[in-house]
């Protein structure tokens, strides 16, 4: 080979040799573009393909002052070297112990990049020799080369570096984001404007949902078929995706019953690059839960408030109709204050229909609040008695001692409470389109029915109307009650003073008598002694006094009697007795009366009607009955007649006097009773008593029939067989109570 | 005191009693050891030898790592132990361990160096600091660990090492030593610190074979695609163009002889060495290959091999004085291979330019240490000598 061609050759070999340390240096540099990578590798292979001792890149640090960007072949003893403050980095004395020795050459290399004056500074890149390197000239263009290369690698690391960092960033922001949205407790659904659909785990909970779902659309079906009203929820998703501005908040309720507060809205960047819209779930089902039971509470709360006030208004009602109620003991003044009790505070009109002791009854008060009515309620107090007859009514009640309601008074029924159509024209002129009817009773004693009716004025009855409408009756019937048993009393007092008044009369006269008598003989015999008086004078005053004293003695064996029937002592001597000869007995004893009184006695007694009773007490009977015929037969013919009726022996003693007044029939029987005024008749009133006393002893009856001004008639029924046993009558005692 | 290397060898099978052999010879009369060296050859289980040489040394630290052959003086041992005390009244040590290589190799390399020099003083004028460095090749990582390694020390020291491994590159035979333990995914440094100057002298004598190649496609140490070929085809391809006949059967032999050249801007090549085919035709070397860069098929003579084991030997022993205290070679167990019997000459041609100075080494799987004057790199089929500071240092 001559020289030439090794030359050539040498030249080749050079050339080749610069191009692969170009070529391999260039792909280390490029690699720099990733920031990741460091510029320690190309500085290594720099150094290492040159036969650097070192190579040292120096930059700007954030604050300007030099900074160490890569090296090789330094320490990391040096590398943590603090570098000098320097006008430029060219002339940096650098403090590192590999670039202490002697002899070092250096290369020095500018990396600025082509702009910003924020890198004033600029990079640098320094290559330090042993010596004189034994290079061929080309390889400072080679370096020069690669500093371009490095020049812009730098730049693109930074600016990918800014881009990583922002992705990082904003990578970060995401991942926070998701974090906070799966955290949330709401949740959310996110639609772009692509109707790409995204959202949270909660949201995914709420309506069971895959995992993702492609979009919007997708979405439609699942969710709506989640809710209560699926359309409904459907055409409200449609209508997010369409209203893209539009912010609104709404409650969505899922079929399983769970409601959820929906916010939609816009999702916007701050200078209002528009991404989508989202919904915002909140669960709200514990909340309404609470609201709910707070309303229900509430609305308790009221309705006890409402019941208290109710009870305590009832209970001032009440308490007001016990008040007027106790204020008077008049019976028609009593009367007239139940019907006005509940007007009009709890009735529009009211009536009170009673029952007498006949068991008759009969409207007493009816009272409207309408004056104008007035009239009218009168009509129907009147004209229409309580209906005992009609199916429901006061005439009902006052039969079946039971309550009835109406909280809605229909034509029909009214019709059928009325009986007539008369009736029913009145109840309608009245107005009444609710009512109850509550029983009058006190004591166990029925006594009469209460009616309450509203009318026009709209309101109605209901269970605890009836419920005040029976406590307000029961004190009313109690006051009725006392009123008439206070006239009961009043009568009762009255009788006693008549029958006082009767009996000192009685008992005066005979006093009178014995006094007159006794006073005429002391008389007398003061003038002269006994021995002067005229027998026939003392004769007479004797007699006198026997019979005034036997008279007295009757009035008061009389009083005794009526004392020991009282109490239960009536004794029996049951034996045989004719009661045809009693009769016949009485009526012969009875002559001198029978003449006195100027009637004339009839005795019709064919037969003997044998029975085993008490004589005396026969006798006492039948000259009772025959006294008081005898009395009160203003001399008219008097009927006495025996008889026998089966097992019953019968007596009937008849006048043709002034009768028994009707109200006053059943009362003649009792203690003090008469008839008639005491002024024009005389008698303690006891007579009647003790026949119906000792009647009832010997197991026998007496009722009185008569015609006011036509006579009465008295019956007497005795069983022949006599009272039954002490036994027989007690059990018999037993059963009728207990038959009550 | 002067810096002296004092080597004792031992070809006891038994690692107890090699170590007690090798320890006695070294250690007879030595007063101050500052750090001794073990390099064995293939036959010992790495921790018990490391056991047995922790006995015998005590407190002396100490490195090292398993090799092919090694060397005492000029005879090459295929079995057998070779240990080296450097003695020195003035030396410090420290000596780290980092890994996994396999897992993070420039944070191994760096953090071996760095507990190695956190046992060391500041540096001061005068002295010379070494970097021994040691690898486990079969990770095909070493210059991973070299780079990560001369980040955290510097360019300032002087750097030599070597890549460990046994019969072949499968780890299981091969074993680091250090702080009394044997490793094998790691990166082992010490650091030594001798007053005088260490002169590290590295040569590998190969020459420019092929037109220039473009790495388009490589991964660590395999290269996929040579000028978007797959890289076994073109280098085929180009070595039938030689008049050389390569296939998969002989591809092995072949690349012992002609490896990869990474050009430097010096005219200069980091030699890469091919270890095999992979079966799609990728090319796993050694260590890495740059992507992107333009590199040479290379060739050797024996003639040149020794010639370079020459130079090395003598730019060592010219920067450490004209009578070394001892050096340490490291020489590519593929010149080895390719000089066969011829081997002794490279191991004489060492013993040679180094004069009476004692001399161990062993056959590495890759070399540590800078062509010339620049940053060190991790090079393959190459001489790397370590001349210890002689008395005219």
């Amino acid at each position: 080979m001559s020289s030439h061609e090794e030359g050539d050759l040498k030249l080749t070999e050079e050339r080749l040799a610069r191009i692969s340390v170009l070529q391999e240096l260039t792909v280390s540099a490029l690699d720099l573009f990733d920031p990741r990578r460091s510029m320690d590798d190309l500085l290594d292979r720099l150094a290492m393909r040159l036969g650097c001792r070192a190579v040292v890149c120096l930059g700007p640090s954030e604050r300007g002052t030099p900074r160490l960007l890569g090296a090789s072949g330094l320490s990391r003893a040096s590398r943590a070297c603090p570098l000098p403050a320097a006008s430029s980095l060219e002339e940096l004395c650098l403090p590192y112990l590999e670039l202490a020795g002697e002899g070092l050459v250096r290369w020095v290399f500018r990396v600025t990049p082509p702009e910003g004056p924020a890198d004033a500074l600029g990079c640098v890149l320094l290559l330090y020799f042993d010596g004189e390197p034994r290079l061929p000239a080309q390889y400072h263009g080679v370096v020069e080369r690669l500093a371009d290369i490095l020049r812009t690698a730098l730049l693109h690391r930074r600016l990918y570096a800014r881009t990583l960092e922002s992705e990082r960033g904003l990578f970060e922001q995401k991942t926070l984001l998701e974090c906070q949205s799966e955290a949330s407790l709401d949740g959310i659904l996110f639609v772009a404007t692509d109707a790409a659909a995204s959202y949270n785990e909660r949201f995914r909970e709420i309506f069971e949902l895959p995992e993702a779902v492609g979009g919007f659309g997708d979405l439609l079906e699942p969710v709506a078929d989640r809710t209560a009203v699926p359309a409904d929820m459907a055409e409200r998703m449609k209508r997010m995706v369409l209203c893209r501005e539009e912010q609104n908040r709404t409650e969505v309720v899922l079929h399983d019953g769970r409601s959820f507060d929906v916010a939609c809205a816009p999702v916007k960047s701050r200078d209002g690059v528009y991404f989508g819209r989202s919904w915002y779930l909140r669960d709200i089902t514990e909340r309404k839960r609470v609201e709910l039971e707070r309303a229900l509470l509430f609305q308790q709360e009221q309705l006890a408030r409402a019941q208290a006030e109710e009870a305590r208004q009832r209970a001032s009602f009440l308490a007001e109709a016990s008040r007027l109620l106790a204020s008077s003991l008049d019976y028609s003044a009593t009367l007239e204050r139940v019907a006005q009790l509940a007007l009009p505070s709890f009735a529009d009109w009211s009536m009170v229909d009673v029952v007498e002791e006949d068991n008759s009854s009969h409207r007493v008060v009816v009272a409207h609040f309408d004056p104008a009515k007035a009239k009218l309620a009168e009509a129907l107090r009147t004209r229409f008695p309580p209906n005992e007859e009609a199916p429901a009514g006061a005439g009902r009640v006052l039969v079946d001692g039971k309550s009835e309601l109406f909280a809605e008074l229909e034509p029909a029924l009214l019709r059928q409470i009325a009986g007539c159509e008369e009736h029913f024209e009145v109840l309608q002129a009245l107005g009444a389109r609710s009512a109850v009817i509550v029983p009058l009773t006190a004591r166990g004693k029925r006594l009469g029915a209460f009616s309450l009716v509203y009318g026009d004025s709209g309101r109605r009855y209901g269970e605890a109307e009836l419920a005040l409408a029976e406590d307000l009756a029961c004190r009313a019937a109690l006051a009725v009650d006392n009123a008439r048993l206070y006239l009961r009393t009043r009568e009762a007092v009255q009788a006693r003073d008549e029958f006082l008044s009767i009996a000192s009369h009685e008992l005066r006269t005979p006093v009178t008598s014995l006094q007159l008598a006794a006073q005429g003989l002391l008389r007398v015999a003061g003038n002269g002694g006994f021995d002067a008086v005229p027998p026939a004078f003392l004769r007479t005053s004797l007699e006198t006094s026997v019979r005034q004293s036997a008279r007295m003695a009757q009035l008061i064996d009389r009083l005794l009697d009526v004392s020991r029937i009282q109490a239960g002592k009536v004794e029996l001597q049951l034996e045989p007795v004719d009661l045809a000869a009693v009769a016949r007995e009485i009526v012969a004893v009875s002559r001198e009366e029978i003449a006195s009184a100027g009637c004339e006695l009839t005795l019709q007694a064919d037969g003997p009607v044998v029975g085993r009773w008490d004589r005396q007490r026969l006798e006492q009977v039948t000259a009772n009955l025959l006294s008081n015929a005898l009395k009160y037969g203003a001399g008219k013919p008097v009927e006495l007649r025996v008889e026998a009726a089966g097992d019953l022996g019968r007596l009937v003693v008849r006048d043709q006097g002034i009768g028994v007044p009707a109200d006053r029939r059943e009362r003649i029987f009792e203690r003090f009773e008469r008839a008639v005024s005491a002024r024009h008749y005389s008698g303690l009133g006891l007579g009647l008593y003790i026949v119906q006393r000792v009647l009832k002893a010997l197991g026998g009856s007496v009722k009185v029939e008569s015609e006011e001004g036509a006579g009465a008639t008295f019956v007497v029924e005795l069983p022949l067989d006599g009272p039954p046993s002490r036994e027989a009558r007690g059990e018999e005692d037993h059963r009728g109570a207990a038959q009550g | 005191m002067s810096t002296q290397l004092h080597i004792g060898k031992s070809v006891q099978p038994a690692a107890r009693a090699a170590a007690a052999e090798a320890a006695g010879a070294a250690l007879r009369g030595v007063a101050e050891p500052a750090l001794a060296i073990a390099l064995s050859a293939p036959g010992y289980e790495g921790p018990e030898l490391a056991l047995a040489l922790s006995h015998e040394l005590g407190s002396i630290p100490w490195v090292g790592c398993s090799a092919p052959a090694v060397f005492a003086g000029s005879a090459l041992m295929r079995e057998g132990l070779v240990l080296g005390v450097i003695s020195s009244g003035e030396a410090y040590v420290g000596v780290g361990v980092a890994g996994p290589v396999s897992r993070d190799p420039i944070h191994a390399g760096a953090a071996a160096v760095a507990r190695a020099l956190d046992q060391m003083p500041a540096r001061r004028p005068g002295r010379s600091r070494t970097l021994l460095l040691f690898v486990n090749a079969a990770s095909g990582k070493g210059a991973e660990v070299v780079r990560g390694a001369v980040r955290e020390g510097g360019a300032g020291v002087t750097w030599a090492g070597g890549g460990a491994g046994g019969d072949n590159l499968g780890p299981a035979h091969s074993a680091l030593y250090a702080r009394g333990a044997a490793f094998t995914d790691n990166a082992v440094a010490a650091a030594l610190d001798l007053p005088g100057a260490v002169g590290v002298g590295m040569r590998h004598g190969w020459r420019p074979y092929g037109p220039p190649l473009m790495v388009t496609r490589s991964c660590g140490a395999v290269t996929a695609e040579l000028e978007y070929e797959p890289a076994f085809e073109l280098y085929r391809r180009i070595a039938d163009r030689q008049g050389d006949t390569v296939s998969l059967e002989s591809f092995a032999s072949f690349a012992m002889t002609h490896p990869l050249g990474i050009p430097q801007a010096d005219g200069d090549h980091v030699i890469r060495d091919p270890l095999s085919v992979e079966p799609d035709g990728a090319l796993r070397f050694v260590t890495e290959v740059p992507d992107g860069s333009l590199v040479r098929l290379m060739q050797g003579t024996p003639k040149a091999l020794l010639l370079a084991a020459r130079e090395a030997a003598d730019s060592a022993r010219q920067q450490a004085g004209a009578s070394p205290g001892g050096a340490l070679v490291f020489d590519c167990v593929s010149r080895y291979l390719m000089l066969g019997e011829g081997f002794a000459e490279e191991v004489e041609s060492f013993r040679a330019a180094l004069g009476q100075a004692p001399m161990m080494g062993c056959l590495s799987f890759g070399e540590i240490g800078a062509l010339g004057s620049g940053v060190p790199q991790f090079h393959n089929k190459t001489a790397v000598v370590l001349a210890l500071p002689g008395d005219g240092s």
